[in-house]
């Protein structure tokens, strides 16, 4: 493959060479090599101006078909929608803007191209033509800054009543790791000063903290749906983001403070993974880690669906793998699982005996 | 009366000869905005490639994970063992590719070389308004980019904090070997750049 693209690239090169001497002895030809366009050249640009536009038009439409598949699928949570909704509006007006835009600028450019004897015009100002071009972006704008505005208000805002279920993400180079509040939905106090890593309190948390005795500390995300989570994220070491793509969440983890994001899944995992964009996807992948494995490329065993919590800011050399699976379940499996889980205080009380127990052998001998 | 005319002539010409440009002033501390733009230009291809060559090698890696290719333990050395690129100089071939192209390519095309060349020319001018400055100007821009490219070669790595630069990541060495010595020169090089406008 490498020697493939190296001879590629020699030939290509060679190609540009040979074009540009070509080019070079073509200008040379002319008899009487002029720096001022005539007419011919003006006609020239003008059709180049529109094969331009059709270029960009051509590559935009061939990236729409082709590369559209890769786009994230519509949301799985409650505020996602609203979002795409912001996001999706948006982006129509600034492609009609741009469509628009561009065709009259490159279409004018063709029209008045340069002809012998045709002289420009000077065109001062017009006032009525000012204010139509300066006020309809005005409104444009503002319309999509304000629902911007009250979508994001709506989102960071907690409303009455709700009573989310509150889980910490603590980030650090380069894993997440995630403590539920519990039975009493409060998390016990922690601080990086706490952590102790031979008692396995990764987290730091207060041991003295009766809200912390039932926090649960887990490797693996495990979400109610349609109930809302209020996250509360930490960071031990540097800047990290907590990036949730399908739930089009994100917030910064920052060192010594806690920052906080909510929000509600409307999807499970088996439900997204019956999704036919989803089906479409994990058929693709597989197909080409398939052919990867048949080529005895390791790391290519079939893939599955699941949701993700990324790191979405460069924090050293393995950012690009510190993810952390998510699952969404249905309430009731939500609830078996949590109940698996052994909490912090049951997990320091069996530390504490196996310390003790290590301790008193040496006594006993 | 003649006497003293003749005499001016010749006070003139003195003075003239004593402008007369050597290999030095004209092509290395030159004062001229246009052979500043040259400098400028020459030193911003240069970095260019550099910095395109980058590009394509942490791109390499990134069309190919986890493939050996020779040409990264040659360039790379210890940073590539068996061609396969270390996640450190990865990350920083890609903080160090885009600070030289932001910093080092579009500063030195743009105001370095059209601004210089083209504005005087455009507006009649005989040229900047201080060829002094404009030359200690191209000379710090030199500085920056002979440092930016000299942190390529410390033992700890070159920067790569991505060309953010985010603390505490870009501040401690502990986090990552990058923010140590070279993360220093890289401020050192941004310093003085920062030095241009002034």
């Amino acid at each position: 493959m490498t020697v493939l693209l190296s001879i590629a690239v020699v030939a290509l090169v060679g190609l540009a060479i040979w074009q540009l001497t070509k080019i070079f002895q073509l200008s040379q030809m002319k008899s009487e090599p002029t720096q001022i366009a005539d007419d011919k050249d003006n006609q020239n640009n003008g059709y180049l101006m529109f094969a331009f536009l059709v270029f960009i038009y051509g590559l935009t439409f061939f990236s729409f078909y082709k590369y559209g598949k890769f786009l994230l699928p519509a949301a799985s949570s409650e505020h996602g929608a609203e979002y795409d909704n912001l996001m999706l509006v948006s982006f129509v007006i600034i492609f009609l803007v741009m469509a628009i835009t561009q065709v009259l600028l490159h279409y004018f450019a063709f029209k008045y191209r340069g002809k012998a004897g045709q002289k420009a015009l000077y065109f001062a100002d017009n006032n009525k033509l000012e204010l139509i071009w300066t006020s309809i972006p005005v409104v444009v704008l503002t319309g999509l800054i304000l629902w911007g505005l009250y979508t994001w208000n709506d989102i960071m805002n907690p409303k009455e009543g709700e009573d989310p279920i509150v889980i910490e993400l603590y980030a650090q180079q380069f894993n997440w790791t995630a403590r539920y509040a519990g039975a009493d939905n409060v998390l016990g106090d922690a601080n990086v000063r706490l952590i102790d890593i031979d008692n396995a309190n990764i987290l730091g948390v207060d041991t003295q903290d009766p809200n912390a005795a039932d926090d649960i500390v887990v490797k693996e995300l495990h979400l109610p749906v349609g109930q809302k989570v209020l996250f509360k994220m930490r960071s031990q070491d540097v800047l990290h983001s907590a990036y949730m793509p399908h739930f089009r969440a994100q917030m910064n983890c920052v060192p010594g403070m806690i920052t906080e994001f909510a929000f509600t899944p409307t999807e499970t995992t088996a439900e997204m993974r019956q999704r036919p964009e989803t089906i479409e996807k994990v058929k693709r992948t597989n197909a080409l880690r398939a052919q990867r494995a048949a080529q005895g490329i390791p790391n290519n065993d079939p893939w599955e669906f699941d949701y993700v919590l990324l790191c979405n800011k460069i924090c050293g050399k393995s950012h690009y793998n510190m993810q952390m699976k998510i699952v969404v379940d249905t309430p009731e499996d939500y609830q078996k699982w949590l109940a698996q889980q052994t909490t912090f205080g049951a997990s320091m009380e069996k530390d504490t005996t196996a310390t003790t127990e290590v301790e008193a052998q040496p006594t006993i001998e | 009366m003649s006497a003293h005319a003749h005499d001016h002539v010749e006070d003139h010409d003195h003075g003239h000869h004593h402008h007369k440009e050597t290999f030095i002033t004209k092509y290395i501390f030159s004062m001229d905005h246009k052979m500043i733009a040259k400098q400028y230009l020459i030193t911003g291809l240069i970095m260019g490639f550099i910095g395109i060559a980058m590009s394509i090698l942490f791109r390499m890696q990134l069309a190919w994970p986890g493939q050996s290719f020779p040409i990264f333990e040659a360039l790379l050395g210890k940073w590539a063992p068996d061609g396969v690129m270390d996640a450190d100089i990865y990350l920083s071939l890609v903080t160090i590719h885009g600070t030289i192209m932001v910093f080092f390519v579009l500063t030195a095309g743009l105001s370095g070389t059209f601004s210089n060349l083209l504005i005087p020319l455009q507006i009649g001018a005989r040229d900047m308004a201080s060829g002094f400055l404009n030359m200690v100007s191209y000379w710090l821009f030199f500085l920056s980019s002979a440092i930016m490219v000299s942190s390529l070669f410390v033992e700890s790595g070159p920067a790569s904090a991505g060309w953010t630069v985010y603390p505490p990541l870009s501040a401690l060495p502990m986090a990552q070997s990058g923010s140590g010595l070279g993360m220093t020169l890289w401020l050192v090089s941004m310093a003085i750049l920062l030095l241009l406008p002034c």
